[in-house]
């Protein structure tokens, strides 16, 4: 009984720490293209994550560490100083009394050796804040409904070129492509030019479209 | 199958559809005019570029300057179609060197105002132009290039005319007190990789936005 009463409360708890942190503040975005990762990040920032375990736990019940693992200095080829920190941050909780803690790995490469330090602290926090179930939505890329909003709008857009009609002019275009690909001189190419020119048959981008095709053929025949 | 216009992707392309995919779209795809107002400095970079085509002396002395001063290179405005996976890529490169591989970029401009260079080292550094065109030749040949983006340096002088709204009409010479600034520019495979997964997914970006277009 006493079990059972303990694990319906942690269920709570899991569910007071995980509930989606819904300040808008709290959210931090990067994009890949000016940070030079390649890729776009979503986040919730460091003191949100802190406010929710405090809120939660209350002061005192919780806590967390981090120990820095390897530190590397290096130059970036521009020539400028750059620090890499990697370290493991660990955070526990005291629940009915009893410490539960977990661990996870970060890191972080600025130009500067604190921020250095500081972004490799807040990244493995983070991380394992997650565990916890505290800003999870990060990890699951559910952040946010402009997450949901953009498959929305990917899935529209394959839907949009799908109906039954486009599919059917996507035939006709691609039959028309085909067939390009096969002509074999490049007179053949000049009529092709010539009725293009006159035909309604297609719109003004599909007549692009085909006489790109023409192009292309023309130099593959001049070869 | 790829419905497509323009059966490659050239530095041009790639730039536009990353900036501005709509203007990329209206361009592109629409056919539409590209506003352009070609400014003097434009004008002087083209006149150089065309003229250092030719093998040869061509009695315009600003271009003729700038032959002799620039460092030599094996193949001159290098244009050629490169395949990266079933991705053309359309290079035109001012000059290149083919042991060991180097890639020129030439590039005309004057100080501004505050005497401040329209090139440094950090920008030559982070220009993709040039990105591009060492990534086609890393897909070629599997050797990351060299870069070198070469500055000439040009003044730019008030004339006594003015256009229809009465603004003076600015023509541009070299800078015949300035050497040539040369910005060498390295590349890392992170770099080539960065390229690379930017190529792709403007190619797969641009396709469907013709396939929108066309089926329209």
């Amino acid at each position: 009984m006493a079990e059972k009463k303990e694990s319906s409360e942690i269920e709570k708890l899991y569910k007071l720490l995980s509930a989606p942190i819904t300040d808008k503040e709290a959210v931090q975005r990067s994009e890949g293209a000016k940070t030079g990762k390649g890729y776009d990040t979503t986040g919730f920032g460091y003191q949100f994550i802190v406010n929710r375990f405090n809120e939660v736990l209350g002061i005192g019940n919780w806590g967390w560490e981090f120990e820095s693992l390897k530190e590397f200095e290096g130059k970036y080829k521009t020539g400028t100083p750059f620090y890499a920190v990697t370290g493991l941050a660990t955070i526990f909780v005291i629940v009915n009394g009893q410490k539960t803690s977990h661990s996870e790995y970060g890191g972080h490469q600025s130009i500067s050796y604190t921020d250095a330090l500081k972004g490799a602290s807040t990244n493995a926090f983070k991380k394992t804040a997650a565990f916890f179930g505290v800003g999870k939505q990060a990890f699951e890329k559910t952040i946010d409904e402009d997450n949901l909003e953009r498959v929305k709008d990917e899935v529209k857009k394959v839907a949009s070129v799908t109906t039954p009609e486009q599919n059917k002019t996507k035939k006709t275009l691609e039959q028309t492509l085909l067939m390009i690909d096969v002509i074999a001189t490049e007179k053949a190419i000049d009529v092709w030019e010539q009725q293009l020119e006159k035909t309604d048959a297609w719109t003004d981008v599909q007549k692009r479209v085909i006489k790109g095709r023409l192009d292309a053929r023309r130099i593959e025949l001049k070869k | 199958m790829d419905i497509r216009i323009k059966n490659y992707i050239s530095w041009s392309q790639l730039d536009l559809f990353e900036r501005d995919p709509e203007e990329y779209r209206r361009i592109y795809i629409n056919g539409g005019k590209r506003i352009s107002f070609a400014p003097a400095e434009q004008e002087y970079g083209k006149r150089i570029a065309d003229g250092l085509i030719e093998d040869k002396m061509t009695g315009d002395a600003e271009v003729d300057m700038c032959r002799v001063s620039l460092p030599p290179v094996d193949q001159k405005d290098v244009e050629e179609l490169i395949m990266f996976g079933d991705i053309p890529l359309l290079i035109k490169c001012d000059g290149v060197i083919n042991e060991p591989l180097e890639v020129h970029e030439y590039k005309t401009g004057h100080p501004d105002k505050f005497g401040k260079d329209s090139w440094t080292q950090k920008k030559a550094n982070e220009w993709r132009q040039l990105d591009f065109y060492m990534f086609a030749k890393f897909v070629q040949t599997g050797k990351i290039p060299a870069g070198k983006l070469i500055l000439i340096p040009t003044i730019k002088i008030k004339t006594k005319k003015t256009d229809n709204w009465g603004n003076p009409i600015y023509k541009i010479e070299r800078d015949k007190k300035r050497e040539l600034v040369v910005f060498p520019v390295t590349k890392t495979i992170s770099d080539m990789a960065l390229m690379s997964a930017a190529i792709k997914r403007a190619w797969k970006g641009i396709g469907q936005m013709v396939l929108e277009e066309a089926l329209k």
